[in-house]
């Protein structure tokens, strides 16, 4: 029975150690329970729907920033290729041809990621740097799709419900639910991920990548190759958030998707991932997506007199600080 | 080494030679050739008849008002075909703002019309500070006239004032409060007076049976949009009812998800104002995800889109404030070329172009226009 107990104990331990995702599941956890508790409203399917709902566009977007920190590089152009996928999606959708505007919105913001790593692997420049600049050269790019204007359609097609519609089997089995089919997507999308990331040889090399350079080389790894199929993957999810965008809200704007790229990363971090490379997972990039928006509802419902409703960001950004420095922690101590 | 400094030497020479070939000082500026703004009498009638905030109506002007005669002296010649070069500076672009397209055709159908060479210059994203440092820049390119946005009267003081001191007349559009209230020696504002589009958008939501208000403002430190805000909290105020201001990002999934907890949060709020089609977006998925009819809530906007036209007229939208944006943009270049050619200059200090309610009597005829003219 003793040895039973210990065993569980050490197996906790080992848990916070080697995972990644420990930590930031036991704060999502804790903030969960926490809110539950003493937030009026929270305990609820509305509520909780209404959290993932304003994680899945942040979401799909952090899977491939955080695979791309794993790797060591940071991309903060996803912000406008939202944008440019949103508008080669929305524009086909103008003229009946979804699926077109579906493979666009794939391959173009795919392709201008890829252009990302090779600027990084070819010129050296920082990542921070190369994906600073093309973010604002991707802007321009959606502005020359756009023609300069916000493009809004009040027509509805089929496939608006397949992204990002209301989910029925879902919604009508628990009251108040207001999930969406992206939730769906998400998932699916993370689950690709994190098994490309543990279980195959490519996911090995994305680690190796980030953590120790001259030993990936020596392993016969292909370092520039991986890192531009990183960010490829990276662009090409961008443009898979602006068709959600789309399909959701059928409006899309020039400056859609501007500061989401900061959010991912902060996203990122707060899920386990480290800025310096070679540590992350996909589940972590989820749970902290999911944490940041759980913190924002909190906040909105808690109601504080003296927290102006239009002030509250300066709150999440304390927690987020907070949830940070509490991984950081979790994962020294054991 | 020995070529970082060669090369380091090379530049300095070429700066040298520039230099040289540089007018040795610059001309001395002269006097502002303008004639003095012809200020209007103290009591400048506003375009509509509720209480402003605070301020007497008896401020007195600053400068006594300038005879209207041209001063004798150094009277600008009259020239109606004079060729004029113009900068606007305003802090958002037709290119990710779908509402300044409308401000920009009507500055450049202004341009045609007048034949006069207009260059619009605007940050890539809201960012003020920017905006302020443009102002500098189209100083510094000594156009014949300015016009731009007072986004920020205090950040915007000291950039606007060295135009000015260097001789070249400013109108303001589409954002600020007139010469008085913003302490800043401008002609004239051209464009809505905020706090009384914010006024009367929630009388008119009172009127219609609202008793608590919340304003959903996308950009919490653009001034207009916090005085549009502070004008709709003040018109609850006036009755004795509550509105709050509710803050929300660019991130429309993430906007939806606030004014969803925050309607949970209160649910005693019925009356919901956005300041934008960039607001009302995130409020109608919310108003249909939520399962509230036309008429349960009350909703008014400022601006127009597709989606707010379509919402007036299925009734769930009681109005959107039109500010008329191609008469701004139309009417600061006019203003400008009539200084600069006819030597005219504006009346008052504010010169309104709206608000302008379209509700459910007049929003077919304002459709039909809507992007272009509207």
């Amino acid at each position: 029975m003793v040895n039973a107990r210990l065993t569980w104990q050490r197996e906790i331990r080992h848990l916070f150690a080697e995972s990644s995702v420990a930590g930031p599941l036991f704060t999502l956890i804790f903030v969960f329970i926490l809110s539950s508790l003493f937030v009026p409203h929270f305990f609820s399917w509305r509520t909780v729907s209404g959290i993932v709902n304003a994680a899945t566009l942040t979401g799909i977007v952090t899977i491939g920033v955080t695979l791309l920190m794993i790797s060591g590089e940071f991309d903060l152009s996803v912000g406008s290729l939202i944008a440019v996928g949103g508008y080669l999606f929305g524009q086909q959708c103008a003229h009946n041809s979804p699926l077109l505007g579906l493979a666009l919105a794939f391959l173009i913001p795919g392709f201008l990621g890829a252009l990302n790593g090779l600027i990084r692997v070819r010129t050296g420049i920082p990542s921070f740097i190369a994906t600073l600049g093309t973010g604002f050269i991707f802007r321009g790019a959606a502005w020359i799709l756009s023609g300069g204007s916000m493009l809004q359609l009040t027509d509805k097609l089929p496939i608006y419900d397949i992204f990002n519609g209301r989910f029925n089997l879902l919604d009508d089995l628990l009251p108040g639910a207001n999930f969406l089919t992206s939730l769906l997507w998400l998932l699916g999308t993370v689950l690709v991920f994190q098994y490309v990331l543990v279980r195959t040889r490519y996911g090995n090399h994305v680690f190796a990548v980030g953590g120790q350079v001259e030993a990936a080389t020596a392993q016969g790894v292909n370092v520039e190759r991986v890192k531009v199929i990183n960010f490829a993957i990276s662009g090409a999810l961008a443009g898979f958030a602006g068709v959600f965008t789309f399909c959701q809200f059928q409006t899309m704007r020039v400056a859609s998707g501007s500061g989401t790229e900061l959010t991912a990363i902060a996203s990122a971090v707060v899920g386990g991932a480290l800025l310096a490379g070679g540590s992350g997972s996909i589940w972590g990039a989820l749970i902290g997506v999911l944490l940041i928006s759980m913190l924002r509802t909190a906040v909105v419902l808690l109601n504080i007199p003296f927290i102006p409703a239009d002030n509250f960001e300066a709150i999440v950004g304390v927690t987020i600080v907070g949830a940070a420095i509490f991984n950081n922690w979790v994962r020294q101590r054991t | 080494m020995n070529k970082f400094i060669r090369s380091a030497m090379l530049v300095v020479v070429c700066a040298l030679m520039l230099n040289a070939c540089a007018p040795a000082t610059p001309p001395p500026t002269a006097p502002p050739t303008i004639p003095p703004p012809t200020t209007a009498p103290a009591q400048a009638p506003q375009p509509t008849a509720v209480p402003p905030t605070a301020v007497p109506p008896t401020v007195a002007p600053t400068k006594a008002p300038a005879p209207t005669v041209a001063p004798t002296a150094a009277a600008p010649a009259v020239d109606p075909n004079k060729k004029l070069k113009l900068v606007m500076v305003q802090h958002a672009l037709c290119a990710w703002d779908s509402f300044w397209c409308v401000v920009q055709k009507g500055i450049e159908t202004a341009a045609k019309q007048m034949n006069i060479e207009v260059t619009v210059l605007g940050p890539d994203k809201f960012d003020l500070e920017k905006t302020a440092t443009l102002i500098d820049q189209a100083t510094a390119a000594k156009p014949d006239g300015i016009g731009l946005t007072v986004t920020d009267a205090k950040l915007f003081k000291d950039p606007i004032n060295r135009a000015i001191k260097a001789g070249i007349p400013v109108v303001a559009y589409n954002a600020g409060s007139g010469p008085d209230k913003d302490g800043i020696p401008y002609l004239t504002y051209i464009g809505q007076d905020e706090y009384q589009g914010g006024y009367l958008g929630g009388l008119r939501m009172i009127a219609a049976g609202g008793k608590k208000g919340v304003c959903i403002n996308q950009q919490v430190g653009h001034a207009g949009l916090d005085l549009r805000c502070k004008g709709f909290v003040d018109a609850f105020a006036s009755k004795n009812l509550k509105a709050a201001v509710l803050g929300i990002t660019d991130d429309p999934a993430q906007s939806q998800t606030t004014i969803s907890d925050y309607a949970t949060a209160n649910p005693d709020v019925d009356a919901f104002l956005t300041l934008g089609p960039n607001g009302a977006n995130p409020f109608y998925a919310w108003l249909k995800a939520s399962g509230k009819k036309a008429g349960d809530v009350k909703h008014g906007t400022f601006d127009l889109s597709p989606e707010i036209v379509t919402h007036i007229q299925d009734g769930s939208t009681l109005f959107g404030i039109d500010q008329q944006p191609f008469l701004q943009g139309y009417n600061a270049v006019m203003s400008l070329a009539l200084l600069l050619r006819q030597n005219v200059s504006p009346a008052l200090p504010v010169t309104a172009t709206g608000p302008g309610f379209v509700d459910k009597t007049n929003v077919a005829f304002v459709k039909a226009l809507a992007g272009q003219y509207r």
